[in-house]
């Protein structure tokens, strides 16, 4: 039973709980929080240089009419239908969208992560995958996040950390290269790789390792945009190598 | 030891001093006082009036517990990967304005329960330092600060038996308003303010959503059908500081309900009245004077 006294300091009157962030190791990836926090300081530090040093009326004075001078111009073409911000604002958007980028990351974080589920379709690109500890949810949400903006999202459901990410895609259907090529270029490459052509599918048994592998090879020869893939985990004995199935067609 | 319980208008004013037979009272009084606006500025001069202080030599000690409407009584749920210091920093920056940082005393209370709730208690430093000052003007030492019914939970443990594990201190408030405290195995798990109209309306609740669900429906279970059907509590220690005790009388039948009548135990009023008996229920906030005495 905690004890009410407002004759004590104010504060936090249970300290006796340590944070959970005081238990967590240090990790590689911990570091790179660290350093984040030390970059978000600093840039916090230079706005706190900047305000101090801007307390002169004339400098207040040309930053407000500069930016006010911006608003106007701004608004004017925007009236005048010369340009849609929208517009503008999404297909920025839309060429941060690099797969090869996503890869990377997933290769980084390849040992935190467990993939349930990934699909390429003629609409979207989609992949889940769940986040093995929780200490690196918020960390792996933000990187990914740094290049997806809101197509990433993130869930707590019964203590699993999900993450999905959900991007436009488009597939070309006019193209040479099929199942036939495919097939031989993946032999050639890998000839250990366990595959199947099964009836216009492509059907290969792999580890998240050579999963990634897989799609990097798809995206090197360019023709990732050329099939329909589906991918999920197999489920396997505990605590062994986790296995996936993949199904291009 | 002089203490002080304010409970809307009233104030409850004890003095009891230690004897071989446990705190033995020397004088008791119910005064009326009135006193938000002035922020208990000399709050002591009116007071003092209706006492003896001449007995009040033995001692110099007092204690104060004040209304719950002197403070403000908050929470927020965090997430433990966070952290609590880096949350608390993060509320007061970006959730209290300058003003209230400026002029009010933060307290966090974390209830260690399933949501993570930390309660948030803050007293307005000009009313905590009039109070100070008004002490020290009377040569008096300040010794405990507290607010009602967390104060007459120090109550609890002179009337519970040590196989209870699970209780609920209870409140009837004026206006058909009544307070509740949550507790398991000792620690307070919710806190609870409700109104009764037609039905039961949750004005405030501090703690784990499913125990306010749970609370609320043994407030109807009770105030309406006269009966507990709540397994998750094995008592309900039950007080009021206002005067009619019509509900009181009407519910205490219920075996699970102890009523805490601190007043009636140490000044030994034993009447077969209950109205006269209950007349002293107000003295329980008084019990924050009792803390780390063998009663």
């Amino acid at each position: 039973m905690f004890d009410i006294n407002l004759l004590d300091t104010p504060g936090i009157k249970d300290s006796s709980k340590k944070s959970h962030n005081d238990e967590i190791l240090e990790k590689p990836i911990r570091k790179e929080l660290n350093q984040r926090k030390e970059n978000l300081k600093q840039t916090s530090e230079i706005g706190i240089l900047f305000h101090a040093s801007s307390n002169n009326g004339w400098k207040i004075l040309v930053v407000a009419l500069l930016l006010l001078a911006g608003v106007i111009v701004g608004y004017s073409l925007y009236k005048n239908n010369y340009m849609k911000l929208d517009s503008i604002f999404l297909n920025q958007r839309k060429d941060n969208y690099s797969f090869e980028k996503i890869l990377d990351k997933l290769e980084k974080y390849n040992n935190e992560i467990s993939f349930n589920y990934i699909n390429i379709s003629d609409s979207q690109l989609f992949i889940q995958f769940s986040v093995i500890e929780f200490d690196l949810f918020y960390i792996i949400l933000d990187d990914f996040s740094s290049i997806l903006y809101d197509n990433v999202k993130a869930y707590r459901i019964n203590n699993s950390s999900i993450i999905d990410i959900s991007i436009p895609w488009k597939i070309n259907e006019n193209n040479n290269f099929d199942l036939n090529l495919l097939d031989k270029e993946l032999s050639d490459v890998n000839p250990e790789l366990k595959k199947e052509l099964y009836k216009d599918k492509l059907i290969i048994l792999t580890d998240s390792s050579d999963l990634l592998k897989f799609l990097k090879f798809l995206l090197e020869i360019n023709v990732i945009k050329n099939f329909h893939i589906d991918i999920e985990s197999i489920k396997s004995v505990p605590n062994t190598m986790e296995l996936y199935k993949l199904i291009v067609y | 030891m002089l203490s002080l319980a304010q409970s809307s208008d009233y104030l409850f004013c004890l003095e009891w001093t230690s004897s071989d037979t446990g705190p033995k009272v020397l004088q008791y009084r119910k005064v009326k006082y009135k006193n938000p606006e002035s922020y208990y500025h000399n709050f002591l001069d009116n007071v003092l009036k209706n006492l003896d202080i001449s007995s009040l030599n033995t001692s110099n000690s007092i204690s104060l517990s004040i209304d719950i409407s002197n403070i403000i009584i908050s929470s927020f749920n965090y997430d433990s990967h966070i952290g609590l210091n880096d949350y608390v920093k993060w509320y007061k920056e970006e959730i209290l304005n300058p003003y209230l940082i400026e002029n009010f005393d933060y307290y966090f209370y974390p209830l260690n329960n399933i949501d993570n709730t930390v309660m948030v208690i803050a007293i307005n430093k000009k009313t905590k330092n009039n109070i100070k000052t008004s002490c020290a003007k009377h040569k008096l030492n300040l010794t405990n600060l507290n607010i009602d019914l967390f104060s007459a939970a120090a109550a609890i443990n002179i009337y519970k038996k040590k196989n209870i594990q699970n209780y609920f201190l209870w409140k009837i408030g004026k206006n058909n308003y009544h307070y509740g405290l949550y507790y398991e195995g000792n620690e307070m798990k919710h806190f609870i303010k409700v109104r009764k109209t037609k039905k039961i309306d949750c004005i405030q609740s501090i703690g784990d959503n499913i125990k306010k669900n749970e609370l609320v429906e043994l407030f109807e279970n009770i105030l309406f059908k006269n009966k507990i059907n709540a397994t998750f509590i094995d008592k309900i220690f039950l007080y009021q500081s206002k005067t009619g005790f019509g509900l009181m009388k009407k519910i205490l039948k219920n075996k699970k309900i102890v009523v805490m009548d601190i007043g009636s135990k140490f000044i030994n009023k034993k009447s077969n009245n209950k109205d006269i008996q209950f007349s002293l229920l107000g003295f329980n906030e008084n019990c924050n004077s009792l803390r780390g005495i063998d009663v």
